[in-house]
Formats: structure tokens, sequence, C-alpha cells
């Protein structure tokens, strides 16, 4: 029998509770809390001001460019801001997990705050990227995979079946 | 001159000015006062001297809008002067930020080293907020230019030039 939409709203409502009970759970069990320190904590904070101040740079392009005219420059730069907070949040993560890794030389300075600048910078853009960099991915390693293994290509999971 | 335009001249001039102030300030603390903090927080960057001169020339870079702004026959700024003016003004924010990231990871982290850090992250957001006036005082002339009304937008909060 189908949900109706209270109960969808019932199980969502469920199922969220069980994730905020576990997910701490989890990162506690993985060291994630205790091996947090304050001062990544002011690191996660400065990553996102960095990403930041690019989303207001590109807000600051957006109103001086000659091919478009903004009606309310706070709603501009609002949108641009949470967007590009964001994208330096991921950046910052994508940064950690590249240093974190022993025997990588580690990113100088400047280098991570253009990273993080740019990716502030792209907004959307940034996660676009990201997915298609993704799928690529995701696809090559499959195709690799098939080759290796001797299988026949299955068509594309996105096209409609064949009559 | 209508009396709004004398008005936002009158603020971008003095917004202008207090920027100008923020970045020489900065330079020349770093440059030509060893003892002060803003050096001692410069020197953790291992770049000095670069810092504090290319604080000096962000300020340097400004003076063109601030007397773009107080001439008598000036209206708005030319558009060239404002997108100087702008530009400069987000890489000096990035560069208050990228030194307020820096100390916070000194080995000497007293108070004096946060009081400047706080100091940089105030010059940072008046050097934003200075960047988004210029930029959005630009966009409005250029609104105003071509004759955008306000229902021309829409539901939208742009409206593309390309075919007006």
């Amino acid at each position: 029998m189908p949900l109706t939409r209270t109960g969808r709203a019932w199980v969502l409502w469920v199922w969220l509770s069980l994730l905020s009970y576990s997910l701490p759970a989890a990162a506690q069990s993985l060291s994630l809390h205790e091996g947090l320190l304050h001062y990544d904590y002011a690191s996660l904070a400065w990553a996102i001001v960095v990403a930041v101040v690019g989303g207001i740079g590109r807000t600051v392009l957006t109103l001086l460019s000659t091919n478009t005219v903004v009606l309310s420059v706070l709603r501009e730069a609002w949108k641009d801001v949470l967007i590009a907070g964001l994208a330096g949040l991921a950046m910052w993560l994508l940064i950690a997990a590249y240093n974190s890794v022993t025997g990588w030389p580690a990113l100088p300075i400047p280098v991570t705050v253009l990273l993080i600048a740019a990716s502030g910078w792209a907004r959307m853009g940034f996660f676009r990227w990201a997915e298609k960099s993704g799928e690529k991915l995701a696809d090559d390693s499959l195709t690799r995979a098939r080759q290796i293994l001797g299988l026949r290509d299955t068509p594309d999971n996105e096209e409609p079946p064949t009559p | 001159m209508t009396h709004d335009r004398h008005i936002i001249l009158v603020m971008r001039a003095l917004c202008t000015w207090f920027l100008i102030g923020a970045m020489w300030d900065s330079g020349s603390l770093i440059l030509w006062a060893p003892a002060s903090d803003a050096h001692a927080l410069a020197r953790v960057t291992g770049y000095a001297k670069w810092v504090g001169w290319a604080f000096l020339a962000c300020s340097l870079a400004l003076v063109p809008m601030l007397v773009s702004n107080i001439t008598p026959r000036s209206s708005f700024a030319v558009r060239g002067v404002a997108v100087l003016a702008a530009s400069v003004a987000v890489c000096a924010a990035i560069m208050w930020i990228g030194l307020v990231y820096v100390g916070h990871y000194a080995a000497d982290q007293d108070r004096a080293l946060l009081i400047i850090r706080l100091l940089y992250l105030r010059n940072s957001a008046e050097a934003l907020a200075f960047a988004l006036l210029v930029s959005a005082t630009v966009n409005a002339e250029l609104r105003v230019a071509r004759g955008v009304r306000r229902c021309d937008f829409g539901q939208s909060n742009r409206v593309g030039l390309g075919d007006r």
C-alpha cells in the first residue's frame, strides 16, 4: 500500500532523527571529533570567510559588467555569499584531506588561499565541476573495469530503453 | 547635480579616504615600524616587505578614485577608475584576511596580535563594503543610462543588456 503524504513525512522525520543520533556517534568512533582540534575550527571559519570574499568579488564583477543590470544588490550578494561559503567549505575539506596524506607535500598558504577564493568565485560552477568530474571519474573507472573483465558495454543508464 | 548625487559622491569620497588611510597605515607600519604589531604579524608570513609595499601600492591605486569623486566637474567616477578601485579593494581584503589566518598560528599569540588581527578583519570588511558600494553605483548608472525600469526585471534580479 503506497504511503500517504503524511506517512511519508513521518518516515522522513523518523529517518532524520535516527541519522542525527547516529552520525555524531559514527564521527566519534572514527576519532573525528577528538581529532578536530580547536584551531581547525578557526581554520574552517577562515576558509569560509575567504570563499565568501571570492563570492563577493564575483558579485562585484557582475555589478561592474556592461552586459547585466541588477535590481537588488543585497539580494545578489546574499545569494552569492551563501553559495560561496558552501563551496569554500567543500574546498577546505578537500585541501584538509590532501594535507592529511603523509608523504605528499603540504599546500603552501598562498595556494590554499587562491584555491578557496577561486571556489567561492566559481560558486555553483564549483559544484557543477565537482559533479561532472565525479561522473567522469566513475564512468572511466567502470569502463576500465569492464575492459579488464572482458564484459560488453552496457547501455547508458540515462538512455531510454529501445522499443 | 542633484542633491542625491552630491550625497553619494561625498559618501564615496569619504569611504575611499578611509580605505586609503587603512591601507597606508598597514603598509607603512609593516615597512617602517619594526617594533609595531603589524610588522610582527607580517613577519610571520616571511614576506613582510612584499606585503608592506603591496599595501602601499593598493593605497596609491585608490587615489584616482578619490580625485574623481572630489573634483568639481565630475558626476560619477569613470568606469575604469571604478573597476580599478573595486578590484584593489577586494585584493586588499584578501591580503588582510590572509594575515589574520597566518597570525593565528604565530608562536607568540598574545593579546596585541589578537587586537591587530581583529583590526585587519574589520578593515577587510570595510574594503568589501567599499567594493560593493562602488560597483553598485556603477551598475545603477548603467541602469539609468540604458533606461531599464523596475518592471523590466519581472521575477528575476538581473536583466541582460544584450538585446537592448
